[in-house]
């Protein structure tokens, strides 16, 4: 078997129960598939690194303990696959930036923590824009991610390595980061399934932090039940967080059966803009017919403030991030320029060769509109933006929308290299997936069709603490695709 | 709201990051161009519309009380040099000059 091919997390765990699989050997078969797809040309480049034999020690662990008819938690010998900006202590955490190269964290993000209590095997660190600032995975020190359905094309970004390890079979699950789109667009570029908790649902402990408002740690899956089933794992309340949310976790996986009899979809028309890829709006609406065969209600609303969304976005983001990103320093961890000369010197020289373009840019404006004079005009408005946003999702679920449905993307994949000198090009490629991180909601994005071999990808949001809603809506859909 | 390439020369200079001429120039024209996009915002009538902010998601309290971080790594092992329990960085020019021209005292 290459990886963990076009198995389920339910259908492996269910050959690793019988023992018709062992844990071992499905290791080693994922090991050697993410080697095989750095071998070809060009490679697949999903990954910045893989466990070695105390990750073999472990499998072999497990496989005594299911021997013995002990399976110690739901991701039993399952390989998952890290976004490599979520600290683990087995594995460097680069966040694909020189700045970090080599480093190793001194202790592990809660989601990875529990990710291994929950049984699941961490097999490597994945390929990511620099610090997760992209839409395409071209931003990495490390160099860029392929596509797997297509590779002159990008995976999206900024968890293209994990987006692309699922696609490309290697393995069943992965972690990625979301502060603006991070894991949903990428699933719609590699035709699997993401998902973006509410804020707060997921701890972002060992998350490293980019937009600290906006950042939530979010699952993918090939389908919608396995992501589901992952985010069951690494939700909940935790005290090393105090952004994460004491409200209980439902069993995500429970309702998904339930169909769509009665569910109020909401469409809203400004994320069909007159100039969206008629292919991308043709595979929509033809989804939005499913719904409705499926049972649901369809809706007509509008979210008037969404074309203010990206700029709100990016004068946050950068704000946030222009400060988050000040830690990088030279001084505790990471790499030092060496022949700087002042203590000054070692800050500017080692940030001025460690980052990459588009963090120095992100820094610059982050910097600029947090400064005397500018914060009101920049930083002042885009929070006021971001609250009228949130409002107008508050009014439609007030008046009984269940969910809403639009295009994750309004493209699919491009080409590599497309977009990596037009940054307000590679931002618009987030202009719907943006809002859910301002208003804080959670948000899934499921494959519902394909355009020349390129995936489209579909995206539902729900109110806060709402998943349930969203995923019983996308598996529906995944489900009738089938 | 224009930016130019001196305004990012300081920014930079205030981010501590060094940037090369090409860079600068660079930069400077994506800034303006990104800046520019963004004007797009201020046709938003946010006169009646508070800041989004903590209020939204108020940190929850809990007990103040030590909840050790558990570190698997020693901070030496991490850090780019080090040396008798701190972090060395190259010396102060301030301290250099007071050595050439102190009373030693």
């Amino acid at each position: 078997m290459a990886g963990s091919a076009d198995f389920t997390v339910s259908e492996l765990r269910e050959e690793l129960r019988s023992r018709r699989l062992s844990v071992v050997d499905l290791l080693r078969a994922t090991v050697e598939a993410i080697a095989d797809s750095d071998a070809q040309d060009p490679p697949l480049h999903a990954f910045l690194s893989v466990g070695g034999e105390e990750l073999f020690e472990l499998a072999a662990a497990l496989d005594r303990a299911l021997d013995e008819g002990d399976e110690i938690g739901p991701l039993h010998g399952i390989p998952v696959a890290v976004k490599d900006n979520i600290c683990t202590h087995t594995l460097p955490t680069t966040c694909g930036s020189r700045i970090l190269e080599g480093h190793v964290s001194p202790y592990e993000a809660t989601a990875i923590r529990k990710l291994r209590a929950a049984g699941a095997l961490i097999v490597g660190k994945t390929n990511l824009d620099e610090f997760a600032m992209g839409s395409s995975t071209e931003n990495s020190g490390f160099g860029p991610t392929r596509n797997p359905l297509h590779r002159e094309c990008v995976p999206g970004g900024s968890s293209g390595g994990s987006a692309a390890a699922v696609a490309a079979g290697l393995v069943p699950l992965a972690l990625g980061s979301d502060t603006g789109g991070s894991v949903r667009q990428p699933a719609s570029f590699c035709g699997v399934v993401g998902i973006k908790p509410t804020y707060g649902r997921v701890s972002r402990y060992g998350l490293v932090a980019f937009g600290s408002s906006l950042d939530q740690v979010g699952t993918i899956g090939r389908t919608v039940r396995d992501a589901a089933a992952a985010l069951n794992v690494i939700a909940g309340v935790d005290r090393f967080d105090s952004t994460s949310t004491d409200i209980p976790v439902p069993d995500f996986a429970a309702g998904l059966d339930s169909g769509l009899e009665g569910l109020v979809v909401g469409v809203p028309r400004e994320y069909f803009p007159d100039d969206l890829d008629a292919r991308v709006a043709a595979a929509c609406r033809s989804a939005i017919e499913r719904l409705e065969k499926l049972g649901a209600e369809i809706r007509e609303i509008s979210l008037p403030h969404t074309p203010y969304a990206v700029p709100a976005y990016y004068l946050i983001a950068n704000a946030e991030a222009s400060s988050n990103l000040a830690r990088y320093d030279g001084v505790r961890y990471g790499r030092r320029s060496s022949d700087a000369e002042s203590t000054v010197a070692v800050y500017r020289e080692t940030r001025g060769s460690g980052f990459g373009r588009e963090v120095k840019r992100r820094i610059v404006l982050g910097t600029y509109g947090l400064s005397a004079g500018y914060y009101d005009a920049y930083y002042g408005t885009g929070q006021r933006v971001r609250r009228l946003i949130a409002q107008d999702f508050e009014r439609v679920f007030s008046e009984g929308v269940d969910v809403v449905f639009t295009p994750t993307s309004p493209c699919t994949a491009f080409r590599l290299g497309e977009r990596v000198d037009d940054p307000v090009q590679m931002y618009l490629s987030d202009v719907f997936t943006v809002t859910a991180n301002l208003a804080r909601l959670p948000a899934v994005s499921v494959p519902i069709g394909a355009v020349d071999g390129l995936p489209v990808g579909g995206q539902f949001l729900a109110g806060h603490f709402d998943e349930p809603s969203m995923l019983r809506a996308a598996h529906a859909l995944q489900e009738g695709s089938a | 709201m224009g930016i130019d390439r001196s305004d990012v020369e300081k920014v930079a200079e205030l981010a501590r990051l060094r940037l090369d001429e090409d860079e600068l120039d660079g930069l400077t024209r994506d800034c303006q161009s990104i800046l520019g996009f963004f004007e797009a915002i201020r046709r938003v009538d946010v006169e009646s519309a508070e800041p989004a902010g903590a209020l939204d998601h108020a940190a929850p309290t809990r007990e103040d009380g030590v909840d050790q971080d558990p570190l698997t790594e020693p901070l030496d092992r991490m850090a780019p040099a080090w040396r008798e329990g701190y972090f060395v960085l190259p010396r102060l020019p301030a301290l250099d000059a007071e050595d050439l021209g102190g009373d030693g005292g």
